[in-house]
């Protein structure tokens, strides 16, 4: 049972999945962070190190560093230019993620323009990626 | 969106692009059988200050705007990534390439508008 759990986990199609998840989460939570240390009359906010002060800026890191781990375990096992392509999925999870646990108002129009970032990207996921591996 | 956070925006998309290439740079240095040690050390941390100042700046400026808002703009990173291979390799950008960017592009537009 154990061994069949484990060959499950490492399986790049798990790893990639929960990149992906953790990924989205991780956005959700920097932005939760942001939004509760946020402070527009301060000149040095743009530098973002107030954010540190929450505990959600924290949990996005960490959700971060446990998603970088996952896609490099998916790398292992899956070329860049499959891999890429899917992990593209994370611009569809993070707007709908917004939408139903940030309660932010989407407009169609911002809607349209997400779907025209998801399109292009699919379009130029696979060229993208072997530039990326050859850099 | 005033032109100073389109700037941030440009910035912290071209240091995650920036980070990625040096922390792959790095990684290639290390693979090689004799290397600086010195060098590579350099060069990794170069790509962890990089990848730090793109992390600080993205909570700046979700401070400030919707994640639904900012987050399109790195579809930026790819169309960064396309012109910096086809300018260090030397390759022509394929119209695949092209159209795809320009799709973004405008995507990216209209989410700035919106």
């Amino acid at each position: 049972m154990t061994g069949l759990l484990r060959r499950w986990f490492v399986n790049p199609w798990v790893q990639l999945s929960i990149c992906v998840i953790l990924g989205t989460a991780a956005e959700i939570f920097l932005k939760l962070g942001a939004a509760a240390t946020a402070d527009p009359e301060n000149n040095w906010s743009w530098t973002g190190l107030t954010g540190l002060r929450s505990i959600w800026v924290w949990w996005g890191i960490l959700a971060s560093v446990v998603s970088l781990f996952n896609w490099l375990a998916t790398l292992r096992k899956l070329p860049l230019t499959i891999a890429f392509p899917v992990g593209n999925i994370v611009h569809i999870l993070v707007p709908l993620s917004c939408w139903i646990f940030l309660d932010e108002a989407i407009t169609p129009r911002r809607w349209g323009g997400i779907a025209l970032v998801l399109l292009g990207l699919m379009i130029v996921a696979k060229p993208a990626a072997s530039l990326e591996a050859k850099l | 969106m005033t032109p100073f956070f389109a700037f941030l925006i440009f910035i912290t998309v071209s240091c995650f692009v920036a980070g990625q290439i040096l922390l792959k740079h790095a990684v290639d240095i290390m693979a090689r059988e004799r290397y600086s040690r010195l060098h590579a050390t350099i060069v990794f941390a170069s790509a962890i200050a990089v990848f730090a100042a793109n992390f600080f700046i993205n909570i700046g400026l979700l401070q400030r705007f919707d994640l639904s808002y900012f987050f399109p703009f790195q579809g930026m990173s790819v169309i960064l990534i396309a012109i910096v291979g086809a300018y260090l390799l030397k390759e022509r950008l394929t119209l695949r390439l092209t159209i795809g960017s320009i799709i973004i592009s405008v995507g990216i537009a209209l989410v700035s508008v919106s």
